[in-house]
């Protein structure tokens, strides 16, 4: 019974009137630059962590995971609404997201984004609360071995996920891929294919691909056609919330993104970013000949990714609140928050500040219900905007993009960079190659080739360690499997075809 | 025997050009072997693989009648360049040419800029209306991002 | 009327060209605007925390707002290299590290910036040593121990550190040196990233800055062996220096921040800030707040600094000579 006890320590921290306070900023800014593509929580942390020396640990705090998670739902406000996904998860909510608001569905698909999250995000708070010192082991039982296993899933769900050709797909897949690996490798540190550019060798930012094959490109593509300059991306607006039957089709996506992204989130080597795409994959293949298709608008593949991301964003907490152990740069930032308050972070932190540590736990959920109440009554406004006549819209849309990349490293080569990629995503448009395994290659390159070396440098280049270990080998029987469900039907395909010319 | 895609022709093209460069620019970095990878060995092998992928996409695309899916159509130009324009009209002004010696002009500068070069894309252009929206989207972006969030990033131009 | 503000404006924007390439600056006045300080990593890490202290303490001592950048890439060398290549007033500086300062240069790495030529250092901000920790499940449980068993098979330790030719594998490469061993190097992306291995024993040990596993060291997740600086640290007395535990009389590793701004600053500009950095370095305030991230404050002038790169230069010229650490 110590849970609940420790919930009520908990609440009573979180339900001050100043915990609230500062929970309804953090949520409130964190929409705000969810919103604006490009400049994602990081920046945003890292340009207030000076204001929250002056506030005690538990309200900075509070205020910094509000930022967190209320980025990952206004992450995908734009990703649905003008496809332009701002953070590496919504760019699997944009593939559906904006098909179903081109149709009409925006409000329907924000508002099932929202309550997905808001589920996933309750269980994944009480994860945390019930189980967080239990599933730490989790994180431990990943090596380098297995976290390479887990990133060839990934690559191979982003193949299965593309709607087109899958030999296509694959070749998108790798030159993700190869531009993934540009910039200072890791393991020798050797920069590649920089050029001689300082600027890349760190190799090619996600937010500034992203937005040039994703938005830069929609907007030419729209601009290219007369309806498109004159008209609006949509003439009527059905009902703002998703009809029974969508809500039907989209509980079951629900609880699997949750439980998904609960368990990747976990994984401090990059687990969480693999949660959507993950989901994605799931509901493709569980739901296949459900009506529109995945990728035309179908709303499984907004609900499932959407709480699996959330999910995921909150179970990522796991491994700092126990371990001290940041899985991503939001959670060093507040690693670094909290030693600028004097508390050294780590599994001390539990028994040492439990305040603080089940503080958190509860304004998570209690922000989670805020976002939910901020964001519903917002979805009108959101869905209203794309009323306005698209040649008033397009330039917000593209300055939306500019600022954005300019502001990530405030750098303007990063403005010619999103130059040179709204170029290859109109290409890669007109030549009918997707978009979307370009860049989930490009956010697994440098990784995998990272565990693949160094689980070849701890086994002193034995290659058998793969399939000695056990999850590994798991992991890499699932994504043979994967490749051959998938690649059946092109091959029956070739051969029916093959019948015909005979 | 004709093109059946043009699409899946030039794609698989593309991807063996891709392939084919990045085979080039891994080649420079030391390879390794198997058990032993240099940083050239990861890229090398996805090059090789993505050149496969190209050859096997263009030998497809080749056999059987030509299918109207399969064609390029819509090729636009005219806002694919003005779009650009407008991208390197404001990082231009934001940031300056220092070899030029042409200071910044500021974001609010730029942000004009930007709705007036973009405008350009659509005929007829509307005067009054791009000088509102650039009036708006800069006061916006003024009090979004200097007043409220307060970016590092120069507002007015460097020689005010 | 029309031209008449047209010429006004024309005349003030030439006025502001040869004003902004001018840098004439009275040092009495100075500073008499916000100064920019960019901390060429990602914020939330040691660097950028001990920039922060720094400047919200110059803030106060001058008066006028230090305004923290933080331009992180390429490991350091982006931000150094844009303050480098900014006017020389006085206003634009950036914090520089070991790896900005010598090693990048050291290993032939394309730098914005020639860091003998360019880099004018004028303060000192405090050094940190790091830390040779082990898994607590690991069969490791000295510095000797490891020295030992490398000596009777060489390579078959393996170490984890924040990546290739970062302060942590330079100075266990320099360790190596010093006691004639081969061990394995596996890089990481960062101190916190190779925790995990680390204590489920994938890797035998690491070296990282010490504030990164303060907090693990403290709750007894891993064991320290050793520390990297030349003397033990009052917050672990017990854990010995490598020159003791490993017999390496004179061995010494530190990560140390330096203030600097770009050649052609007026000397008095410089003179000033050495001054009033120095002059914090004594307040107890700002000693403390350092501290407590692992750094320890030290007053050294502009000739003192000069020297001090001098010699880390030569050490970790001749370390990146004797050990394997290349980058091709």
């Amino acid at each position: 019974m110590d849970l609940i006890s420790n919930l009520a320590i908990g609440f009573e921290t979180a339900l001050t009137a100043q915990s609230l306070f500062y929970a309804f900023i953090g949520c409130f800014l964190g929409t705000m630059i969810g919103v604006l593509p490009g400049l994602g929580p990081v920046a945003t942390i890292a340009m207030l962590l000076p204001i929250t020396y002056g506030l005690d640990p538990v309200s900075a705090l509070i205020m910094l995971s509000g930022i967190y998670y209320g980025a990952q739902y206004g992450g995908s406000t734009t990703a649905i609404l003008i496809n332009l996904p701002g953070e590496s998860s919504s760019v699997v909510t944009a593939l559906d997201g904006y098909q179903m608001a081109r149709n009409g569905r925006a409000g329907a698909a924000l508002s099932v984004a929202a309550l997905g999250s808001f589920f996933a995000g309750c269980v994944g708070t009480l994860i945390i609360a019930a189980f967080a010192p239990a599933m730490t082991s989790i994180a431990f039982q990943f090596g380098p071995a297995e976290y390479f296993a887990l990133m060839l899933l990934g690559v191979v769900c982003a193949v299965v996920l593309a709607t087109g050709a899958l030999l296509k797909a694959i070749g998108m897949v790798i030159i993700g891929l190869l531009l993934g690996l540009g910039g200072t490798d890791i393991t020798s540190g050797v920069t590649r294919f920089a050029f001689g550019i300082p600027e890349l060798s760190d190799g090619i930012n996600f937010t500034v691909v992203a937005m040039g094959v994703f938005g830069l490109s929609e907007v030419i593509v729209n601009l290219s056609t007369p309806q498109g300059r004159e008209g609006m991306l949509v003439n009527k607006i059905d009902r703002l919330y998703p009809t029974r039957a969508e809500v039907r089709e989209s509980m079951p996506a629900v609880l699997r993104g949750t439980f998904l992204g609960s368990i990747l989130g976990i994984l401090p080597g990059g687990g969480a970013l693999l949660s959507s795409f993950a989901s994605y994959s799931l509901e493709k293949w569980i739901a296949k000949d459900s009506v529109p298709a995945f990728g035309r608008g179908n709303i499984r593949g907004v609900a499932g990714p959407e709480s699996a991301n959330n999910a995921g964003s909150q179970t990522s907490f796991i491994p700092m609140l126990t371990l001290g152990i940041p899985s991503n740069a939001v959670m060093a930032l507040m690693i670094g928050a909290m030693m600028i308050q004097n508390i050294q972070p780590g599994p001390q932190v539990m028994s040492s500040n439990p305040q603080l540590f089940w503080g958190l736990i509860a304004s998570m959920w209690v922000g989670n219900l805020m976002l939910v109440i901020l964001n519903l009554p917002l979805i009108g406004i959101w869905v209203r905007l794309l009323t306005i006549p698209y040649r008033l819209l397009f330039p917000v849309i593209l300055l939306f993009c500019v600022i954005g990349v300019y502001s990530l490293n405030n750098s303007v080569f990063d403005i010619w960079m999103l130059m040179i990629f709204g170029v290859a995503g109109y290409v890669f448009r007109k030549l009918g190659c997707e978009c979307a395994p370009l860049l989930l290659g490009l956010i697994l390159g440098p990784m995998m080739e990272e565990y693949l070396r160094r689980a070849l440098i701890i086994s002193r280049g034995d290659w058998s360690v793969f399939l000695t270990h056990p999850i590994s080998a798991g992991l890499l029987l699932a994504s043979a499997a994967m490749i051959v469900v998938a690649s059946v039907p092109f091959i029956s395909r070739k051969r029916e075809e093959a019948f015909v010319e005979d | 025997m004709g093109i059946k895609s043009q699409k899946d022709f030039l794609s698989g093209l593309m991807f063996i050009a891709l392939g084919m460069a990045y085979v080039i620019g891994a080649s420079s970095y030391k390879i390794g072997s198997a058990s032993n990878m240099g940083p050239g060995y990861f890229p090398l092998l996805l090059a090789i693989l993505l050149t496969g992928i190209g050859v096997m996409v263009t030998y497809f695309s080749l056999a059987g009648e030509a299918d109207p899916e399969g064609a390029i159509t819509d090729f636009a130009p005219r806002p694919l360049i003005f779009v650009l324009a407008a991208n390197l009209v404001f990082g231009v002004l934001l940031g300056g040419l220092p070899s030029l010696g042409l200071p910044s002009f500021g974001m609010l500068v730029a942000i004009a800029g930007l709705v007036f070069v973009v405008g350009m894309a659509i005929r007829p252009m509307r005067i009054k209306e791009m000088v509102l929206t650039a009036a708006i989207l800069a006061v916006c972006c003024y009090v979004i991002f200097h007043l409220a969030l307060r970016l590092p990033v120069p507002f007015w131009p460097a020689f005010l | 009327m029309k031209l008449n503000i047209l010429s006004r404006m024309i005349g003030l924007a030439a006025a502001g060209f040869f004003s902004a390439a001018v840098p004439v600056q009275a040092a009495d006045t100075y500073p008499d605007r916000t100064i920019q300080m960019i901390v060429p990593y990602a914020p939330g890490g040691t660097t950028d925390l001990a920039g922060r202290i720094v400047a919200k303490a110059m803030g106060a001592a001058f008066g006028q707002s230090v305004v923290v950048e933080n331009k992180p890439g390429a490991a350091g060398s982006l931000g150094v290299g844009q303050a480098l290549r900014s006017v020389p007033d006085g206003y634009t500086m950036a914090v520089s590290g070991v790896s900005s300062t010598m090693i990048h240069d050291l290993l032939g790495r394309e730098l914005p910036y020639d860091p003998k030529k360019d880099l004018n250092a004028v303060a000192y901000l405090g050094s940190s040593g790091m830390v040779v920790i082990t898994g607590n499940n690991s069969g490791l449980k000295t510095l000797a121990d490891i020295i030992e068993r490398s000596k009777k098979e060489p390579g078959s330790i393996s170490f984890g550190s924040a990546g290739n030719a970062s302060p942590g594998h330079m100075a266990t490469e320099y360790l190596a040196s010093m006691a004639g061993i081969k061990m394995t190097h596996v890089p990481y992306t960062g101190d916190s990233a190779l925790m995990t291995d680390l204590m489920s024993g994938r890797i035998d040990f690491a070296t990282v800055g010490i504030a990164s596993v303060f907090s693990h060291m403290k709750a007894g997740s891993v064991r320290p062996l050793a520390i990297t600086s030349a003397e033990r640290i009052s917050t672990f007395p017990d854990v010995p220096t490598v020159a003791e535990a490993g017999d390496l009389a004179g061995y010494e590793a530190d990560i140390w921040n330096l203030l600097v701004l770009p050649k052609g600053t007026p000397a008095a500009v410089d003179q000033k800030l050495n001054q009033t950095i120095n002059q914090l370095m004594r307040e107890k305030g700002v000693r403390e707040s350092l501290l407590e991230i692992g750094f320890t404050a030290r007053e050294m002038d502009i000739a003192e600094i000069q020297n001090f790169i001098q010699t880390e230069r030569e050490k970790w010229g001749k370390v990146i000579r004797e050990s394997n650490i290349n980058v091709e």
